[in-house]
């Protein structure tokens, strides 16, 4: 019964690594233990299903033997089973809600710099984000292109004809995620729901909300996508 | 399946803990039957004196062979319970290991090269508390007081693996402690990602004006977290420009000693009053060595 479960968790999680939703949970960087783990789990659960067949065969008692069995470890199988038929999907909105005094709390040992600008097309999120974080002044920015994806995410610190293009950047796992992010002035409401994944095309400019000098984005194209096979930065 | 995103933002999150903690406790249940099983490891242990403080330093340092993270430990801590080592001895392993290991400490190296004196602290502070604590530990007579009753008696049935090891017992030895560890750590993750989904972390950032409550905020937040000792520098280093560098390193001491899910594996073998008083006890060690830190580095 164990040995079923531990085949169980162990397809499960080769599956995961194979259609790369693993990415929706963990860092990169644990992918190969995770796969060395479902391979060990599959064939631990052979030999230990082979043991219970063995036993169960040398048992005078053959329906108690079953019964014994399935209450030692019916709870763990069926516990197995949950676990594989949990709808698997990204983080969203309501963690970025909950941890919006993250925000851009990003730090980094590689500093992007503005001698990088010359490469700014290839910037993802977190390095316009850490550019941005060591940058004194906003005007040197204004008119850059830029061209990023993310969830969206309707951010209170913003008035409605905003959304904050959003992605989640983890060391380990989901479960240390902060958002990251940057504003983007749009009518977003008409044509999207919030969490939607959508790439944008823009340049900076810079507007003044409550009071305070912001960087904001304003695109020239804002398109729909299809969440991305690996939706975090790192 | 559509969930309010509350929900669905609860699963992912108890899925990445499980998913990411699933090698280590493998690897760590692995480690523990190989500790039960294999001759040559069971002989080298048997010749370490119980209950001695020769004994408590070899253990500080047993995570430079064996660098998996908390959840890995634990099994060990288990089976080292099992092969007649006391509660005192077992507990500087315990308290050690996930962060006197290669991987921690150069990951802590690595995330904060900018200040290469939290990877000395880090390894010097987890020493010290691991020794202080499992002196205070050792003193009791009584070390079977703080082992479960349910535990203390699966030790003869170990004593009886031991003459007769084969594929058989270890694939016994693996299954048990698999399932009993992996429970627990499904306990463990449910009740981190639940508070996670419900505390807005505002309430807890709000405090890093003052010292102490920066320290007691960083410590809680490790607490909630649970995050694996082999990276939490990493996410450490997102909190450096906004805290304390003592609360930061109270982080990186109390974190990988405490949390929900180890104190929730821990629960099936040690009695709730040794876990209350470890993690009052590290609760404190780390405060004392964060305010130390930040009374040098401010």
């Amino acid at each position: 019964m164990s040995g079923l479960t531990f085949i169980l968790l162990g397809v499960y999680t080769l599956f995961l690594v194979s259609s790369e939703k693993i990415l929706f949970f963990i860092h990169p960087r644990f992918v190969s233990l995770s796969t060395i783990t479902g391979f060990l789990l599959i064939v631990i659960g052979i030999l230990l299903v082979i043991m219970t067949i063995d036993n169960f065969k040398k048992s005078m008692l053959k329906k108690q033997f079953l019964l014994s069995i399935f209450k030692r470890h019916g709870v763990f199988l069926i516990i197995g089973i949950l676990i594989t038929i949990l709808p698997v999907q990204t983080l969203g909105s309501a963690t970025a809600k909950q941890r919006v005094t993250d925000y851009n709390n990003v730090a980094d040992t590689n500093i992007v710099t503005l001698f990088a600008l010359n490469n700014s097309n290839q910037f993802n999120l977190k390095e316009w984000v850490l550019l941005i974080n060591s940058t004194p002044k906003y005007e040197t920015l204004i008119g850059k292109k830029i061209s990023v994806s993310g969830f969206i995410f309707a951010d209170s610190r913003y008035s409605e004809d905003y959304f904050t293009i959003t992605r989640f950047r983890i060391a380990c796992c989901a479960i240390d995620a902060s958002p990251i992010g940057l504003p983007v002035k749009y009518d977003w409401k008409s044509k999207f729901t919030e969490d939607t994944w959508v790439h944008i095309d823009g340049i900076f400019s810079i507007e003044i909300v409550d009071g305070e000098q912001k960087l904001i984005i304003i695109p020239s194209d804002v398109y729909k996508i299809d969440v991305p096979s690996n939706p975090y930065v790192y | 399946m559509q969930f309010i995103p509350q929900f669905q933002d609860f699963i992912t999150l108890f899925l990445s803990l499980f998913i990411e903690a699933l090698p280590f406790v493998s690897l760590g249940v692995l480690f523990s039957a190989i500790i039960a099983g294999v001759p040559i490891i069971t002989k080298l242990l048997d010749r370490l004196p119980k209950d001695k403080l020769i004994t408590r330093l070899i253990f500080s340092f047993v995570g430079f062979f064996m660098p998996v993270c908390e959840c890995g430990n634990v099994p060990v801590a288990k089976r080292l319970l099992l092969q007649g080592f006391s509660v005192g001895d077992v507990t500087s392993f315990l308290l050690s290991a996930p962060i006197i290991n290669p991987v921690t400490l150069w990951a802590t190296w690595a995330a904060f090269s900018d200040k290469p004196e939290i990877m000395p602290i880090r390894l010097i502070g987890a020493f010290f508390i691991a020794q202080v604590i499992s002196f205070t530990v050792a003193k009791s007579k009584n070390q079977e007081a703080f082992v479960q009753k349910q535990f203390q008696g699966k030790y003869t049935r170990n004593i009886d693996i031991r003459e007769k090891f084969s594929l058989k017992s270890f694939l016994s030895i693996f299954e048990s402690e698999f399932i009993e560890n992996t429970k627990m750590l499904l306990f463990g993750a449910a009740i981190a990602s639940f508070v996670q989904v419900i505390l807005p972390r505002d309430i807890l950032l709000t405090l890093s004006s003052n010292i102490v409550f920066a320290i007691i905020t960083m410590m809680v937040l490790a607490f909630v977290v649970s995050i694996c000792a082999n990276v939490d520098a990493f996410f450490a280093l997102s909190y450096a420009s906004t805290f304390p560098t003592g609360a930061i390193v109270a982080f990186l001491l109390f974190g990988p000693m405490i949390d929900i899910k180890i104190l929730s594996m821990l629960r099936s073998a040690l009695k709730p009053q040794y876990l209350i008083y470890l993690t009052i006890m590290v609760s404190l060690l780390s405060l004392g060595i964060g305010l130390f830190v930040n009374f040098f580095t401010s």
